[in-house]
């Protein structure tokens, strides 16, 4: 059992997590880092793990978890080289990825526009 | 994100759409920054090595003008405006095709940030200039490059802003410790110079 303020956590966590699933939202890419990833990597043909890190501001630990979410789920694909003896890692958007930005925007478009409308 | 409660239902509510709008921002924002990280690298390696090629040059040519004659000026407007030109024109090139590439946030940042301090140094240098105080110039344009480059990579990958920290030390310390003009003997009648700076 944790505490009420854990509790309180979990419960806004689920009631957002149902909220977002009633709206059709794709749980892998929202969610804020993710999708910094993904919109960064739409604009570029691949992007090195520093680059990423820099660009959104990110611990290495956190940028590793959420790449490994995207990589499973198919809309990152990661290549692991070596430049002399320094490990390089570069991420690039696969076909699937774009397609999942591509709807995830238009959904939130959607969702703005019906909100205005009243 | 600030966390709140949401219960799921069917029709959006005010603060989805608040959400929503977050994470569009968001999604931009990402965008910009990668769009000018791409289109800034080349512009910024390309004024950096427009300075190189001006100091090299310096070293081959500029031993026949006398620091502070409007000669020595006029070289060195010469080797700004050539850094500054190509600089423009490798970001333009790397950053065409790309959509809203020039317009984008990091290039406007990119673009003022190093703009107004290099203005300001031009407008010193000018001030400088014509009260007799030449041999201040190399610092004022050292220091004015080095704010500018600080101030338009204040947000890109450390050695950026570390460059514009080195260029505005230099630049002070050269402004603290400025060269004298040379004397008439110093400069021989052909007009190059026999300091080891020249060799």
């Amino acid at each position: 059992m944790g505490s009420p303020g854990t509790r309180v956590k979990a419960a806004t966590s689920r009631a957002r997590a149902a909220a977002d699933a009633a709206l059709g939202l794709d749980p892998v890419i929202h969610e804020r880092l993710r999708l910094g990833i993904v919109g960064a990597l739409a604009t570029r043909d691949a992007l090195r793990f520093g680059e990423l890190k820099d660009l959104l501001g990110c611990t290495d630990g956190n940028l590793s978890v959420h790449a490994r979410r995207l990589e499973e789920a198919g809309y990152v694909a990661v290549a692991k080289s070596f430049e002399g003896r320094v490990p390089r890692t570069d991420f690039r958007l696969t076909a699937a990825g774009r397609a999942a930005l591509a709807r995830y925007v238009t959904e939130m478009e959607r969702l703005v526009k019906a909100v205005r409308r009243g | 994100m600030e966390p709140s409660v949401e219960s799921p239902v069917d029709a959006p509510h005010p603060g989805a759409a608040a959400r929503a709008m977050d994470d569009l921002r968001h999604i931009r924002s990402a965008m910009e920054g990668a769009t000018g990280l791409t289109s800034a690298s080349g512009g910024w390696r390309a004024t950096v090595g427009g300075f190189a090629l001006g100091t090299v040059a310096y070293r081959w040519w500029g031993i026949a003008v006398a620091p502070g004659s409007a000669r020595w000026v006029v070289f060195w407007g010469f080797a700004a405006a050539l850094s500054l030109a190509t600089g423009v024109f490798m970001m333009r090139r790397k950053s065409s095709g790309r959509p809203d590439g020039r317009a984008s946030r990091p290039g406007r940042k990119l673009v003022f940030g190093v703009g107004a301090p290099r203005a300001a140094g031009l407008l010193a240098s000018v001030g400088a200039w014509r009260a007799g105080a030449a041999e201040l110039l190399p610092g004022i344009g050292l220091s004015a490059y080095g704010a500018g480059v600080l101030a338009g990579g204040a947000f890109s990958p450390r050695p950026v802003p570390a460059l514009g920290v080195c260029c505005m030390a230099l630049g002070g310390w050269r402004s603290s410790s400025p060269s004298r003009p040379p004397t008439p003997s110093s400069v021989p009648a052909s007009g190059r110079s026999t300091s080891p700076a020249g060799s």
